[in-house]
């Protein structure tokens, strides 16, 4: 049953990257010609045509289709236009920046959010749990390109204690950027956490166990808590797997050296093998994630079903 | 009105807000004290409060209220486009997908998790480079961005609705698939459909704003977006603070005001959830 699950899961994974590898291709040739968006906009009509030529591009489109599949396969997907290196070896090169971003952020968001939600439903319905809410309702509804044009603004621009751009100032650059790319997870981890607390506090082992004379901080962190943070962790795994795609806007404002803004480049400078390689590999680990939390809840909890 | 009891203050107050938004989009030439692209070069910069320029103005001396007022205007009008289209294609597939189950199910779900899998904003902005920034292909591409999660939606709802009595009824009657999809099942749905609708507007106000903040909005000087405020705001910080808070505070409120209120009505109209 559990293998059947697995399988199934796995199966339904690689199908899906399939349909990936499927998009990133058709966008190059989603303005008909692709040679036109590759080429400076005053080459010549022989000029396009060696170049359509040199790139393959000439051939039908279906060979075009499985050479590209095969290729990405193999961690091919030709050489960067600009700087010549080849396309997935600097999708690499950015890869760490962004996963130490992402990770930043995470924990900036789960060690706020994990308190906050803790104390709005121990004060359930108090003001208290309005204010954490409000906060968190707040943050939530905060565009990402806002939040970080206006932390630059106060801690950059007017109090001038934290660099605004780049990477040079060691864990001081990762402040803002975290922030801006975690308030949103915190916001929604909260406000999760607070529903599931106090779902869980009104259940039976509960009572049973402050019938039983545990100290109320027992029975919240060891009984309570530990319930409700199980739902909270598969959403943390999704989290993790959005921040990483959700890194595109924040790196562009903070200059970060990441994919997200290698990416944003490679669309500027028409520069397509550095945009389908990173693609791919965003969308590649986003799966996987997902997978690989699916498949532990499947061994956590056998009650799952496959869907 | 009637629909409004049991609402709070908080929650009426918010509906005012989107209200005077949707005025402001409809009737913003009437509203907005000047035309959103005229330029004054020698009043550049004014702080809000200034006499005649409530909000201040900007680097080229724009007046910030008029912009938001249009801007109002773009971010309604893209929104919703955007809301419709992906509603009627996500609501059609979902209802196919969950009706018909089997390979049309396969398929659709398929499609839907491609979509889910790949950054949306990346996706969109690599179209929008290839396609070109018009507000059609604006609103495709946002479009896009939104039609999975109805899928998802509706994909669960129809499952759960397809064998219960009155749906197996029509279908003994001899109802057609077509009839029994749109007359029987769809109106089960459409509270869950109101309530998505209003967080899917919310994330569509902001792609909308984050493409045009990264520069991929239509170029004409008469589009006036509040994502372009911002983008131009943020290079005048030091010297007007104004220029970049005006806009993001405004686009804030509205998804504020769209949450809350959609929050409100999933606990009044579909309380068992179509959101995490």
């Amino acid at each position: 049953m559990l293998i059947d699950f697995f399988a199934r899961r796995i199966v339904q994974s690689v199908l899906v990257l399939l349909g990936v590898a499927t998009v990133v291709f058709g966008l190059m040739h989603l303005s008909g010609d692709p040679v036109r968006l590759l080429a400076p906009i005053d080459t010549t009509s022989e000029e396009l045509a060696t170049l359509r030529k040199a790139y393959g591009l000439d051939r039908p489109l279906v060979v075009q289709y499985w050479d590209f599949l095969t290729s990405a396969a193999r961690g091919d997907f030709g050489t960067s236009l600009r700087s010549r290196q080849d396309a997935l070896q600097l999708v690499f090169e950015r890869l760490p920046a962004t996963l130490y971003l992402s990770l930043a952020s995470l924990g900036i968001a789960l060690l706020t959010a994990i308190p906050l939600g803790v104390i709005a439903a121990l004060n359930h319905n108090t003001w208290r749990d309005r204010l954490v809410m409000g906060v968190a309702l707040i943050g939530q509804s905060m565009p990402v390109f806002w939040l970080g044009i206006l932390l630059i603004m106060v801690f950059a621009v007017w109090l001038n204690v934290l660099p605004a751009t780049g990477t040079r100032d060691g864990w001081r650059s990762y402040v803002l950027p975290a922030v801006t790319l975690g308030l949103y997870s915190m916001a929604r981890t909260a406000r999760f956490l607070r529903t599931e607390l106090l779902d869980s506090l009104g259940q039976d082992y509960i009572r049973t166990a402050k019938a039983k004379g545990a100290r109320p901080a027992r029975v919240i962190w060891r009984h309570a808590l530990r319930n409700a943070l199980i739902p909270v962790v598969t959403l943390i795994g999704l989290d993790l797997a959005a921040l990483l795609a959700g890194s595109v806007i924040t790196e562009t404002i903070f200059a970060w050296p990441g994919v997200g803004r290698l990416a944003i480049n490679a669309i500027y400078n028409r520069d397509f093998p550095v945009l389908q390689a990173s693609v791919m590999v965003v969308s590649t680990i986003y799966v996987v994630v997902n997978l690989i939390v699916d498949l532990l809840y499947g061994v956590l909890d056998p009650r799952i079903e496959v869907t | 009105m009637r629909a409004l009891r049991g609402a709070d203050w908080l929650v009426r107050a918010f509906i005012v807000v989107i209200l005077v938004f949707v005025v402001c989009a409809v009737f913003a030439p009437l509203i907005a004290p000047y035309q959103p692209d005229a330029q004054n070069i020698r009043m550049r910069l004014l702080p809000p409060l200034s006499a005649g320029h409530w909000l201040g103005t900007d680097q080229l001396g724009r007046d910030i209220l008029s912009r938001i007022v249009f801007g109002a205007r773009v971010s309604m009008k893209i929104g919703a486009l955007a809301v419709a289209l992906a509603s009627f294609v996500g609501v059609t597939l979902g209802l196919l997908a969950g009706y018909f189950g089997k390979r049309a199910d396969d398929i659709i779900s398929w499609l839907v998790n491609v979509q889910l899998s790949v950054p949306f904003i990346l996706l969109a902005i690599s179209v929008v480079a290839v396609l070109g920034p018009s507000e059609t292909n604006l609103v495709i591409v946002l479009a896009l961005g939104s039609w999975a999660s109805y899928a998802r939606v509706i994909r669960s709802k129809t499952l759960s609705l397809r064998n219960r009595e009155h749906i197996e009824a029509a279908r003994a009657l001899g109802s057609r698939t077509g009839r029994i999809l749109v007359l029987h099942l769809l109106p089960n749905m459409l509270s869950a459909i109101v309530v998505l609708s209003s967080f899917e507007f919310a994330k569509t106000v902001i792609a909308e704003a984050a493409l045009s903040f990264l520069g991929l909005a239509p170029s004409s000087p008469r589009y006036s977006s509040w994502g372009i405020m911002l983008a131009e705001g943020k290079d005048y910080l030091a010297a007007g603070w104004w220029v970049a808070t005006v806009p993001g505070l405004t686009i804030m409120l509205l998804v504020l005001a769209t949450n809350v209120v959609g929050d409100w009505s999933r606990d009044r109209f579909d309380p068992r959830g179509t959101r995490q």
